[in-house]
C-alpha cells in the first residue's frame, strides 16, 4: 500500500503537472457520494424535510430572511451544505431562536423544537446526511413575505428606500413615520413587511415618546395584545421605526436596498380607558458580566402584566424575572435559558399576572459562554427587561 | 511514488487557484480555467479516505477502482463549512477565525447536482458550470500507534498521544486525512495530573528526531498515568488541551496486512482490528458540500464525460443512493424497541446508562464515551413518550429535561472527538442534572 507517510520525500514536481493530462478528459464522478458512511436511519426526503419545512422554513428558504436555505437537499445551497452548522446550532440550542424555558410561565406563540425532532435532525446532520428515496418528489417551498394577521388597518411605508453600500455589512437605521391621524386610535398589533427580506434582520416599532408597539423578528407570527387591551396612539402621533439591517454573507461587497412597510391593527378603546404602559428595569452597564447578577425596581402603580420584553447585552445561560410582593410572595414572570442577544423579543404571557403597587421586580441573569457564541452579537445592545402593564 | 498531502496543500495555499465562491461566476470561471488543482485518485470507500494516489488504479485496501478528484486547500467557517474563502480571515456569519479545510473541487450543471464534473466550462444550455466544493471526509479516528486519538478544535489537526515506556510521552500528529504531518512550529507542554485531575508536574514537549512527533520526558510517572497535553500549532495560535489516560504502556500494533481490511463486504468502519480499543466512531462529519453564489443554471443535459479510467467505473447511484451502515454497537445503543415499557424501569435504565458515561469520563476514556451517551439519550427519548400521562405543568418540565439530556448527549458525542476532559465533564454534568430533574418530576407524579 502506498500510504502518504513521508513528508520529506515530496518533490514539487507533481505540481508542474502537464496541462495535457488535466485537459485530457472530462470526468464525471459518480459513486463517491454513494459510499458515504451513513449512520443515520433518518433521510432528508422522509424525515428531515418535513421538520425543516414546518419549523425552519419561514426563514431558511431560498430568498428568505436567513442566508442558508434548508428547503432543498443540495440545490441552491441546500441542507447538506449546512448540516454541520445545523448540528452546532441545534446542540447549543442557539436555533431555533426561542429561548423561553418551559419550566417558567407559559408564553403565547412559542415555536420550539421537540426533543425528538431535534434528535432526528442532529442524527441526520452528523450521520452522513442521506437523501433517501430519490423518487419521492418533495413539494417546493418558496419564500413568502406577507402580513401574518392579514392586511393591516393602516399601512405606513418608509418614506424612501434605505441603501446599504457595498462596503457596509450591517447598520441600525432610525426613522420617523408620521401617521397623519386626526383622532386617537387604539392599536392591538403592529407588524413589519420587509421590502428586502434578506437584509431586514430585526425592527422595533414604537410611538414617538410613547410605548413600544412591536419588537419584530423575521419568521414570527405577530401576536396581538389580549382582547380588551391596547396601545394608545394619539392624534397626529409619529411612529419611531428602528430597523437593524444585515446583509447576507453572499451579498458582501454588493449594494442592497430596502423599503419596508409598517402595518397597524386597530381595535376599540378599552372599557377602562387605560392604555398599555411600559415599566423597564435596566441591568448594570459597562463591561461584560461573568458571574450571576441581580437587578430590579419597584412598581409605583399596580396593574396587570401582559408581556415582557428583553434586551440582552451578551449570551445568558438563564434569565429569571420574578415579582416579589410586599408580603414576600414570589411570582415568576418569565424564564429564559440559553438566551442570545441577537433575538430581543416581546413575550406575551399566556396568562396575564396582576401585581399590586410596590411590587418589586427582580431579574437574575446568569451569563453564558461568550466564546462559544455561534451567532454574531449585535453591538450596543443594553441589558434591560421591560414589563407591558395595564395599570389598575 | 509517495505523496505528501501537506506539502501539496501548502503549495496550493500559496498559489491562488479558483476564486472564492462568493466573488461571482465570472471571476470564478475565469480564474478556474487558468489553473486547476491536479487530479488525484482516491478510494471510493470513505473508510479508505487516506488512500490518495496520483495515478489511476485500484485501491490497495478495498481493491475498488480509484476515482479521480481535484483537491484544493481553502478556508472555511469552523461551524459553517458551506462558507468557503481563498484566504484566512473571519467568518462572515459569526466572526470566528476561518479554519483551513481540504476540499474536493468540482463543477455541476443545474438540475444535476449529483453529476460532479472535474472541469469548468459550459453546460449544454450555454450556462457556465457552477463550481462546488465538498470537504473531504475526515480520515478514520483510529489510533495508529496504540495510543489515544483526538481531533483539535480547528477540525484540521489530529493527534495521538502514546505512553510507550516509563517516562516517555509521545505525540503523533496528523492532518484531516489522518496523514502524518510534521510538528514543525508546534510547541507545548505535557502536564501530569493526579487522581483529581489536579496538575502536579509540567514538562516541555520537544520535537523529536524525524520531526513528526513531539516528546516529553515525564519524571516519576507510574501507571496508570493521567496527563494533559497543551499544544499550540502556531506560535500565536490558541492553546489546545488534550486529556489522556494510560492504564498501560502503549503498544505499537502489528502491521495490518491489506487483506484483512480489503473487500467491499467489510464496510463497517475499521474498528478494533488494529487496537484493543472499543469500536471507533464512524466518521462522516465532513460529508458536506458547498455551493457557489453563482446563479444556478437551468436544467440541461450536461455533457456526460467518459467514465473514469480503466479498472471499472464506480456504479452510478441507485435510486436510493444511501445505504445506512450503522455499526452494530451504535444500532444497539439507539434501539428503543428493546427498552422496558414502564416509567420506573426506564428511569432505572437511564441511570444505569448515564453511569456508564460517568465512569468512562472519570477514567478518561474520552474516545469511547460517545457510545453510552447515545444509549442514554435513547432512553430519555423513550421516556418522553410517557410525558403525556403527566399533568400539563410537569409534562412541559419533563419534556424540557429530555431535551436537555438529548443536547447534552450530543455535546458529549462532539467533545469526545476533541479530547477535552473539562468540556466533556461539563456536558456530563448537564446530562446528569437533566436526568435528576426527570427523576424528580416523574417521582412527584406517582
Amino acid at each position: 500500500m502506498r500510504a502518504l507517510a513521508d513528508i520529506g520525500a515530496r518533490s514539487a514536481q507533481r505540481f508542474l503537472w502537464p496541462a495535457v493530462t488535466v485537459a485530457a478528459v472530462l470526468l464525471a464522478v459518480h459513486g463517491l457520494d454513494a459510499h458515504k458512511a451513513i449512520t443515520s436511519k433518518y433521510t432528508y426526503n422522509e424525515h428531515i424535510f418535513p421538520i425543516l419545512r414546518d419549523k425552519c422554513g419561514r426563514c431558511h428558504v431560498d430568498g428568505g430572511p436567513a442566508p442558508m436555505s434548508l428547503m432543498t437537499y443540495k440545490d441552491k445551497g441546500g441542507a447538506v451544505a449546512w448540516a454541520e452548522s445545523m448540528r452546532e446550532m441545534l446542540v447549543s440550542e442557539a436555533m431555533p431562536p426561542w429561548y423561553v424555558d418551559p419550566t417558567g410561565p407559559t408564553v403565547r406563540n412559542s415555536h420550539t423544537l421537540s426533543a425528538r425532532d431535534l434528535d432526528v435532525l442532529v442524527t441526520w446532520a452528523s450521520g452522513g446526511t442521506p437523501q433517501g428515496d430519490l423518487n419521492k418528489k418533495l413539494a417546493a417551498v418558496s419564500a413568502e413575505t406577507r402580513w401574518t394577521l392579514g392586511a393591516p388597518d393602516l399601512a405606513l411605508p418608509m418614506t424612501g428606500t434605505h441603501t446599504l453600500p457595498a462596503s457596509t455589512m450591517e447598520e441600525t437605521f432610525n426613522l420617523t413615520l408620521p401617521t397623519n391621524l386626526s383622532e386617537t386610535r387604539w392599536v392591538k398589533a403592529a407588524d413589519l413587511l420587509p421590502g428586502t427580506s434578506s437584509m431586514v434582520r430585526r425592527a422595533v416599532i414604537g410611538v414617538e415618546n410613547g410605548p413600544v408597539l412591536a419588537v419584530w423578528e423575521p419568521g414570527d407570527d405577530t401576536t396581538p395584545a389580549p382582547g380588551g387591551t391596547a396601545f394608545r396612539l394619539p392624534a397626529g402621533a409619529k411612529l419611531h421605526l428602528q430597523i437593524h439591517y444585515k446583509k447576507s454573507w453572499q451579498d458582501e461587497q454588493q449594494e442592497r436596498s430596502d423599503k419596508s412597510t409598517v402595518g397597524l391593527y386597530f381595535t376599540d378603546e378599552p372599557l377602562s380607558g387605560k392604555e398599555i404602559q411600559a415599566f423597564a428595569v435596566d441591568g448594570p452597564k459597562g463591561e461584560a458580566h461573568t458571574g450571576p447578577l441581580t437587578f430590579g425596581g419597584s412598581l409605583t402603580t399596580g396593574g396587570r402584566v401582559l408581556a415582557l420584553r428583553t434586551s440582552l447585552n451578551q449570551p445568558y445561560a438563564s434569565v429569571d424575572v420574578q415579582a416579589v410582593t410586599a408580603s414576600g410572595k414570589r411570582v415568576p414572570l418569565l424564564k429564559l435559558r440559553a438566551a442570545r442577544p441577537e433575538w430581543p423579543r416581546r413575550y406575551w404571557l399566556a396568562d396575564p399576572i396582576e401585581l399590586p403597587a410596590g411590587t418589586k421586580i427582580e431579574v437574575t441573569a446568569t451569563p453564558g459562554d461568550r466564546d462559544s457564541g455561534p451567532l454574531a452579537a449585535p453591538a450596543n445592545s443594553p441589558l434591560q427587561v421591560a414589563l407591558d402593564i395595564v395599570p389598575q | 511514488m509517495r505523496q505528501s498531502l501537506t506539502g501539496f496543500l501548502v503549495l496550493l495555499a500559496a498559489s491562488a487557484f479558483a476564486a472564492p465562491l462568493v466573488q461571482g461566476p465570472k471571476q470564478n470561471a475565469a480564474a478556474a480555467q487558468q489553473k486547476l488543482p491536479p487530479l488525484s485518485y482516491v478510494c471510493p470507500m470513505i473508510q479508505d479516505a487516506e488512500v490518495i494516489e496520483d495515478k489511476p488504479g485500484n485501491c490497495p485496501k478495498c481493491k475498488m477502482a480509484l476515482v479521480p478528484i481535484r483537491l484544493d486547500s481553502k478556508y472555511s467557517c469552523p461551524v459553517h463549512p458551506a462558507v468557503i474563502r481563498d484566504t484566512p480571515g473571519t467568518c462572515p456569519l459569526d466572526k470566528r477565525e476561518l479554519v483551513r479545510l481540504t476540499l474536493s473541487v468540482f463543477w455541476t450543471c443545474g438540475g444535476e447536482p449529483d453529476k460532479q464534473l472535474l472541469e469548468p466550462g459550459k453546460c449544454a444550455d450555454g450556462q457556465p458550470r457552477k463550481v462546488q466544493y465538498e470537504p473531504r471526509p475526515h480520515g478514520d479516528h483510529n489510533p495508529k500507534h496504540g495510543g489515544q486519538f483526538f481531533m483539535a478544535s480547528d477540525n484540521w489537526h489530529h493527534l495521538e498521544g502514546t505512553y510507550p515506556r516509563v517516562g516517555l510521552f509521545r505525540m503523533h500528529f496528523y492532518d484531516d486525512y489522518t496523514k502524518p504531518i510534521a510538528a514543525k512550529g508546534f510547541s507545548g507542554t505535557v502536564v501530569v495530573l493526579d487522581a483529581n485531575d489536579k496538575e502536579v508536574a509540567s514538562f516541555p514537549l520537544a520535537i523529536a528526531r524525524g520531526g513528526r512527533t513531539m516528546e516529553g520526558q515525564i519524571k516519576d510517572a507510574a501507571l496508570p498515568l493521567k496527563a494533559a497535553a497543551k499544544v499550540k500549532f502556531e506560535q500565536t495560535g490558541p492553546e489546545n488541551r488534550f486529556d489522556f489516560t494510560f492504564a498501560e504502556y502503549s503498544k505499537e500494533p502489528p502491521p495490518v496486512p491489506a487483506a484483512t481490511t480489503a473487500g467491499a463486504a467489510t464496510r463497517v468502519p475499521a474498528t478494533a482490528a488494529q487496537s484493543a480499543t472499543p469500536p471507533a466512531k464512524p466518521s462522516a462529519s465532513a460529508a458536506t458540500s458547498a455551493t457557489t453564489a453563482a446563479p444556478a443554471a437551468t436544467d440541461a443535459q450536461a455533457p456526460a464525460g467518459p467514465a473514469p479510467q480503466a479498472g471499472g467505473a464506480p456504479a452510478a447511484p441507485s435510486p436510493s443512493t444511501d445505504v445506512s451502515q450503522v455499526p452494530a454497537a451504535l444500532a444497539s445503543a439507539l434501539d428503543e424497541s428493546a427498552l422496558p415499557n414502564s416509567v420506573a424501569e426506564l428511569l432505572a435504565e437511564l441511570t444505569r446508562r448515564s453511569q456508564e458515561v460517568e465512569s468512562l469520563v472519570k477514567e478518561g476514556s474520552l474516545g469511547q464515551v460517545w457510545l453510552p451517551a447515545m444509549a442514554t439519550k435513547t432512553v430519555a427519548l423513550a421516556l418522553d413518550t410517557h410525558a403525556g400521562a403527566l399533568p400539563e405543568r410537569q409534562r412541559a418540565m419533563a419534556s424540557a429535561a429530555v431535551k436537555r439530556a438529548v443536547t447534552a448527549a450530543w455535546e458529549i458525542d462532539a467533545y469526545g472527538d476533541l479530547g477535552n476532559k473539562q468540556k466533556i465533564t461539563d456536558a456530563y454534568e448537564r446530562l446528569a442534572s437533566a436526568i435528576s430533574a426527570l427523576k424528580t418530576i416523574y417521582a412527584g407524579s406517582r
